[in-house]
C-alpha cells in the first residue's frame, strides 16, 4: 500500500541499523531522559531523568496530576513536542529496540507509521475533519483488512455507512473508537495513549478502556496509557508508573502497588480516590499544598512541602528511584513505611449542618424544556427535547445529587432551577431569599478574564452597600474561607491555576451565602487531588453556612460521597430518585445500573 | 509581534503626532508663494515647490493633518454609533433586535460611498460635510461586531456568573459583555483607517473635500496630475504620502490583531 507521498509501508526500514534489534528489546525504552521546554521564553524543565521500560505487550499507566508532566513524557515518546516551545531533549528514547536518540524527524515519521499507534485526549481534533472517516481508517491499515470490519471491531453500528461520514458526524465517544481503531489496525508495537477518556462520559470511558485493554491483548500490543485516575489506571494496567513535578516517583505491579504504595505520593493518590465506598461522614484526606512542578525544588524531595512523612534528609538530598517492597521501585528514603492509608487515618468529620428548618426551597414541577435545532439544510423542525416532565423539590440545608449520562438533560435542569433558562412549560417556585449560584464546569471560564477576581467577589455584596474598606474585606474573608491567600484578589483568572479558579468561583458564591449552590460537573476536569479537596470545600462550606446543594454530576460515586439524595436522569426525564446509598447498593433503573457498571472500580478487572 | 508591524504602531504615533503640531512643525505658509514655481527637491527645499511656488514639505506636512485627523473622526463617529446600535440590539433581543439588525444590513448593502458623494454634493463641498457624511455611513460594520460579540460573550460561564452576582444593566454591559467586543472592534478599526483615508481622498480628488487652496494630499494629486511628467514631484509625492499612510495603518492593524490574540 502506498500513501500520497509515496512511501512504502511494506519495504523494511532502511534507516535503521538492523542489528541493533534483539528480540527481547522493550517495546518503549526511555533512559535518563531530559525534557526542557520554553514557556514565554522562559525555559521550564518538565521531565528530569526519567528512565522506565514498557516491555513487549504490556499495559503500563503513567500517573500523575496535571503539571506532572506526563504528557509530556508520552509527546516526547512519539516525537511529537511541540516545537513553538522550542524543546531541548537529553537522554535516550527506543521504541521497539530502534534507538531515536538523535531525534532524527524522519526517523520519527517511519516509527511513527509503522510502529506506533497513538490515541490523543480529543477524539475529535485529531481527526482530519475534511476527510472521510474510511478514508482516513484505510490508510491506517496495514493488512489490507476491510476498514467497515474495524469499524465493526471497534463497536461502531452501522459500519459501512458509517465509513462515510466526517468526522464532526459522529459523536466524541465515537471518534474515539475510530482513532482506537486507527491506532491498533496498524498492529503496532506500541500504543500511546493520552488521556483517551478524559473528555468522554463514564459510559462511554468504560466501554472505551474495555475496548483498548481487549484489543491490545488481542494484538499483542504494548501499550502507555496516560491518565490522572488511578482506577482508571489499576483497571487497565499490569504496570502502574507515577509520575510528581516531573520525575518519577514509583513503578510496580498494578495490584500490589495499589495494595501497598511504596511512595507517599501514590498513597495520597490512593486516599484521595473516592469509590463508592469512602466513608461518607468523614471528609476525604488531601495533599495540602500546591502541586510542585519540576523547577520548584532544585535540592531535596519535591514532595516534600506536602509531605506527612517528611524528614531533614527529604529535604537535603533527593531520593533516587531504588528498589521497593512491591517488586518495582520507589523514590522514597522511607518507602518501608508507606502504607495505602497513610492519608486516610484520623480523618476530621464534617462539621454540623446550621440549617435546622425543613422547608421547600426550589420546588419544580411540571418543568419542560425543548430546544430549537440548528436548522439544516432541508431543515426539518424537531425541537430536541432537553427536559420531559421534572419533579423536583430541594429543601433547605439537603444535598441532592443529579446524576445521568451527557445527553440526560442533567445541565438543563440545573440552568433552569438556577433560573438562567426559562422552561417551555411548569412551574419553579423559590423561597424568597439570596438567589442561587452555580459553580461551572470550566472554572477559568467562569471568571472574567480581564476583571480581578476580588473585583467579582466584590458584584456580591455590592447590593449591601458596604463601605470600601468594609467590603475588601469581606472579599478578603470569602477567600480564606476557600482557602485561597487574600492576597490573590487582585489577581486576574489568566495567573491562577484551574484549582485555584474554580476556588475563586467558588469565593464569590458563598461571598453572601444563597440558600443554594449549584454545581455544574464542578469536579469534572479536575485531578482526583484537587477534586478530593474541592469536594471538602463544598461539604464543609454547605453545612457551616446551610446552603442546599444541587450537585450535577456524571460520576455516581462523587454524587453518593457529597448528597443526600440523588436523582438520576436519563433522557430529560427522572428516572429514579432516593437516599444516596440506597441508590448504589440496590439501584433499580437500568440506567443507574449502566452509570453504576460504568465505574471504574466496578470494571472487570478492577481491585475493590 | 514581528518588527515591521511594530514599527508601523509606532510610526501610527509620529504620524498622529506630525498631524496634531504640523502648523509648528512646518517651514512656511501651506497657501503663500515663497519662491519660485517648479523648484525640484534641494537642500533649500526638501521636496521642492508647487506650480505656484508654495513650499511642497510644508503642504505635505499640512495634507497629512488634512487626511489623517478627518480619517480618525470618521473612525470615530463609526465606532462609537456603531457600538451603540450593536449593544442596543444585542442587549434589546426580540423585535428591537430584528429592527436594528435590518437596518445595519440596510446600511451595509446600499452602495454608500454613491450615496455619501451625493450627499455632500448636496451639502456643498468642504471637509466636515465630508466627514460627516462618512461617519454615517461607515458604522454597519461595528455594529455588527459589536452585536455579535455580546451575544456570544453573554453565554458563556462568566457572563452568567456576572448576571447571577445580580449584576445588570448598563453596568453589566459596559464592565462584562463590551470589553469582550473590544479587541475586534479596536482591530477592524485600525484595518479601516486605511479604507477611509482612500475614500476620503477620492472625495478630495473629486473636488468633494477641503477647497481649493487647502493642501490636501488626494486634492493635491489630482491637480497636477497633468505636470506627472515634467515635474513628478508635485503629484508623486502626495501619492507617497496616502500610500504610506495605508501602508502603516494597515501594518499597525495587523500588529494590533497578533498583540489582542497574545493577550
Amino acid at each position: 500500500m502506498c500513501d500520497p507521498l509515496g512511501v512504502d509501508y511494506n519495504r523494511p526500514l532502511s534507516l535503521f541499523n538492523h542489528d541493533e534489534r534483539e528480540a527481547s528489546a522493550p517495546a518503549l525504552d526511555v533512559v535518563d531522559l531530559s525534557v526542557t521546554l520554553h514557556r514565554g521564553g522562559q525555559p521550564n524543565r518538565v521531565l528530569q531523568r526519567i528512565a522506565f521500560q514498557v516491555g513487549r505487550g504490556e499495559i503500563v499507566a503513567m500517573l500523575g496530576e496535571s503539571g506532572s508532566g506526563k504528557s509530556t513524557l508520552a509527546l516526547a515518546a512519539v516525537g511529537l513536542l511541540p516545537a513553538q516551545s522550542r524543546p531541548i531533549v537529553r537522554g535516550r528514547i527506543a521504541i521497539d529496540g530502534l534507538s531515536l536518540e538523535n531525534g532524527a524527524q524522519e526517523h520519527w515519521r517511519r516509527v511513527r507509521a509503522e510502529r506506533l499507534g497513538i490515541v490523543f485526549q480529543d477524539p475529535i481534533g485529531s481527526l482530519n475533519p475534511s476527510m472521510r472517516v474510511g478514508e482516513q481508517l484505510a490508510e491506517a491499515i496495514a493488512d489490507g483488512t476491510p476498514p467497515s470490519l474495524w469499524l465493526e471491531r471497534v463497536g461502531i453500528a452501522n459500519a459501512e455507512s458509517r465509513l462515510r461520514a466526517y468526522p464532526h458526524q459522529l459523536s466524541g465517544g465515537q471518534c474515539q473508537r475510530v482513532m482506537i481503531a486507527m491506532a491498533v489496525a496498524k498492529r503496532p508495537r506500541l500504543i500511546i495513549a493520552d488521556e483517551p477518556t478524559t473528555a468522554l462520559d463514564v459510559v462511554v470511558q468504560a466501554q472505551i478502556l474495555d475496548l483498548l485493554r481487549g484489543l491490545a491483548r488481542e494484538v499483542g500490543t504494548a501499550m502507555l496509557f496516560v491518565t490522572h485516575d488511578l482506577a482508571v489506571a489499576s483497571v487497565l494496567a499490569d504496570r502502574i508508573a507515577v509520575m510528581h513535578a516531573g520525575r518519577l516517583v514509583e513503578d510496580g505491579p498494578a495490584e500490589r502497588l495499589r495494595a501497598r504504595p511504596a511512595h507517599p505520593y501514590t498513597a495520597a493518590l490512593l486516599g484521595a480516590r473516592f469509590g463508592l465506598s469512602a466513608d461518607r461522614r468523614r471528609q476525604l484526606p488531601t495533599v495540602v499544598t500546591a502541586a510542585a512542578t519540576a523547577h520548584s525544588a532544585s535540592v531535596g524531595c519535591a514532595f516534600a512541602t506536602r509531605c506527612v512523612l517528611v524528614t531533614e534528609d527529604c529535604r537535603s538530598t533527593r531520593p533516587v528511584p531504588s528498589p521497593a517492597h512491591h517488586g518495582g521501585s520507589s523514590a522514597c528514603f522511607r518507602s518501608a513505611e508507606v502504607s495505602a492509608d497513610l492519608w486516610t487515618r484520623g480523618l476530621p468529620e464534617w462539621p454540623q449542618s446550621v440549617a435546622t428548618k425543613r422547608e421547600i426551597l426550589v420546588e419544580m414541577a411540571m418543568v419542560r424544556k425543548s430546544f430549537a435545532p440548528p436548522h439544516g439544510l432541508f431543515g426539518r423542525a424537531l425541537g430536541v427535547r432537553a427536559l420531559e416532565g421534572i419533579n423536583l423539590r430541594i429543601y433547605r440545608g439537603e444535598a441532592v445529587a443529579v446524576v445521568g449520562g451527557s445527553g440526560s438533560g442533567k445541565s438543563t435542569l440545573l440552568r433552569i432551577a438556577a433560573g438562567l433558562l426559562e422552561p417551555d412549560d411548569g412551574d419553579v417556585v423559590r423561597a424568597r431569599g439570596e438567589p442561587p449560584q452555580v459553580i461551572f464546569q470550566d472554572a477559568r471560564g467562569s471568571l472574567t478574564p480581564w476583571l480581578s477576581v476580588g473585583e467579582q467577589i466584590g458584584e456580591r455584596l455590592r447590593p449591601l452597600g458596604l463601605p470600601r474598606a468594609e467590603r475588601s474585606a469581606r472579599v478578603a474573608a470569602a477567600l480564606s474561607q476557600v482557602g485561597l491567600d487574600p492576597r490573590l484578589s487582585g489577581a486576574r483568572a489568566r495567573d491562577l491555576s484551574g484549582g485555584q479558579c474554580q476556588r475563586a468561583a467558588l469565593a464569590r458564591a458563598i461571598a453572601v451565602p444563597p440558600s443554594l449552590l449549584l454545581c455544574d460537573e464542578a469536579i469534572s476536569a479536575m485531578d482526583m487531588t484537587l477534586a478530593a479537596a474541592m469536594l471538602n470545600l463544598i461539604g464543609r462550606l454547605s453545612r457551616s453556612l446551610g446552603m442546599a446543594l444541587l450537585f450535577v454530576t456524571h460520576d455516581l460515586a462523587a454524587a453518593r460521597f457529597v448528597a443526600n439524595r440523588i436523582v438520576v436522569m436519563a433522557a430529560g426525564e427522572i428516572v429514579e430518585m432516593g437516599d444516596a446509598d440506597q441508590i448504589v447498593s440496590s439501584p433499580a433503573h437500568p440506567a443507574t445500573r449502566a452509570l453504576l457498571a460504568a465505574m471504574p472500580d466496578r470494571l472487570p478487572g478492577a481491585v475493590a | 509581534m514581528p518588527g515591521l508591524e511594530a514599527a508601523a504602531i509606532c510610526m501610527l504615533f509620529v504620524i498622529t503626532l506630525i498631524a496634531i503640531i504640523g502648523p509648528w512643525l512646518a517651514p512656511a505658509d501651506p497657501v503663500v508663494q515663497i519662491a519660485a514655481p517648479y523648484q525640484p527637491p534641494s537642500l533649500r527645499y526638501l521636496f521642492g515647490t508647487d506650480e505656484i511656488g508654495r513650499d511642497m514639505l510644508t503642504r505635505l506636512i499640512y495634507g497629512v493633518r488634512l487626511t489623517w485627523l478627518p480619517s480618525l473622526a470618521v473612525i470615530a463617529i463609526g465606532v462609537v454609533v456603531g457600538t451603540l446600535v450593536g449593544a442596543a440590539a444585542a442587549v434589546a433581543a426580540g423585535i428591537v433586535d430584528s429592527m436594528l439588525a435590518r437596518l445595519t444590513e440596510l446600511f451595509i448593502v446600499i452602495p454608500s460611498t454613491m450615496i455619501a458623494l451625493a450627499a455632500v454634493a448636496a451639502l456643498g463641498p468642504g471637509l466636515w460635510h465630508t466627514v460627516a457624511v462618512m461617519g454615517v455611513f461607515w458604522w454597519p460594520w461595528y455594529a455588527r461586531i459589536v452585536r455579535t460579540e455580546i451575544k456570544t460573550i453573554a453565554t458563556r460561564p462568566h457572563a452568567e456568573a456576572a448576571r447571577l452576582s445580580g449584576v445588570a444593566g448598563l453596568r453589566l454591559v459596559l464592565r462584562y459583555l463590551l470589553p469582550a467586543a473590544l479587541p475586534s472592534l479596536l482591530v477592524t478599526a485600525t484595518l479601516d483607517v486605511a479604507n477611509v483615508i482612500l475614500v476620503l481622498s477620492l472625495f478630495s480628488f473629486l473636488g468633494l473635500g477641503a477647497p481649493a487652496p487647502a493642501p490636501e494630499l488626494g486634492a493635491m494629486t489630482a491637480r497636477s496630475l497633468a505636470s506627472l511628467t515634467t515635474h513628478w514631484w508635485i503629484p508623486i509625492l502626495p501619492a507617497v504620502a496616502i500610500f504610506v499612510l495605508v501602508v502603516t495603518a494597515n501594518l499597525a492593524g495587523d500588529g494590533l490583531r497578533s498583540l489582542m490574540k497574545t493577550v
